[in-house]
């Protein structure tokens, strides 16, 4: 347990004497936070509409180009990953949190190269599909809660 | 890859999937896939762990000044950026003109048996 105390960690000191007052206007906040919801709320109602095959709910009907699937992966990642994880590990670990951000990075080359193109040929959409289409049924979901990324 | 819908179900019992995978033009396209795959990815995964062997056992080699505030771990850092962006497109070019062809060749062929198959 990693034991943070104020002296040696100045930052967290200052936020927390800053707590009393509050950051920016509460209202603005939850208003753009509630047109974030209703605006996603709106497109995926939308799309459900024209929704039916199991390939228009996982792939998008297999409709999208390799830049947009891409761009939709970054946003994945430019969320928590990004932001939250490395940010805060190269603030805290310096070095050690950049090459961190190294392993993410390099750790998409396994999947585009070893995973990406059988796993779509097989035409499964999830990694459970696939293992359970490829091997013995009943063993394969039961392992199933136990994977580590999905 | 992205024009190649999948199979289903309904209509895979047109297609002999069995003698397809025994076919030469299969294992062919099979051996193409995996001689770019395989030595890349071990190629990768030795650079990485080259790469953070030395930043754990050779710090001071490291951290020697290459310009500015920019050491070497940083600009080693950034190759492997570069390097993944290589492979990728790399990959890329080489599935465009190397597996397409043989792929969309196969699958006209089992569509034009699977067709004479199911009419027959």
């Amino acid at each position: 347990m990693i034991n943070i105390t104020s002296a040696a960690f100045p930052a967290i000191h200052a936020a927390t004497e800053a707590d009393t007052e509050t950051v920016g206007t509460p209202w603005i906040n939850i208003s753009v936070f509630l047109a974030f919801v209703v605006v996603t709320l709106v497109v995926v109602i939308r799309a459900s509409k024209s929704t039916s095959t199991a390939a228009d709910y996982y792939a998008g009907g297999r409709s999208f180009s390799g830049t947009q699937n891409g761009l939709a992966i970054a946003g994945d990642y430019l969320s928590a990953a990004s932001f939250l994880g490395i940010v805060g590990a190269i603030a805290l670990q310096g070095y050690d949190g950049f090459l961190y951000s190294i392993g993410f990075f390099v750790a998409w080359l396994v999947a585009l190269l070893l995973i990406a193109e059988p796993l779509r040929n097989t035409g499964k959409f999830t990694m459970a599909d696939v293992l359970s289409f490829r091997l013995r049924q009943r063993p394969c979901a039961l392992r199933h809660p136990f994977r580590l990324w999905p | 890859m992205a024009s190649t819908p999948p199979v289903d179900s309904a209509h895979s019992a047109a297609y002999d999937f069995t003698d397809a995978q025994r076919s030469d033009q299969f294992q062919q396209l099979r051996k193409t896939h995996r001689s770019f795959v395989f030595p890349m990815a071990v190629a990768f995964l030795v650079w990485y762990l080259l790469y953070v062997v030395l930043a754990i056992y050779a710090p001071e080699f490291m951290s020697q000044r290459i310009f500015g505030n920019v050491n070497l771990g940083l600009l080693l850092g950034l190759l492997q950026f570069v390097t993944t962006f290589g492979i990728t497109a790399a990959y890329v070019s080489f599935a465009n003109r190397k597996l397409d062809p043989q792929a969309t060749a196969l699958r006209e062929h089992l569509e034009a048996a699977g067709a004479g198959r199911g009419e027959g």
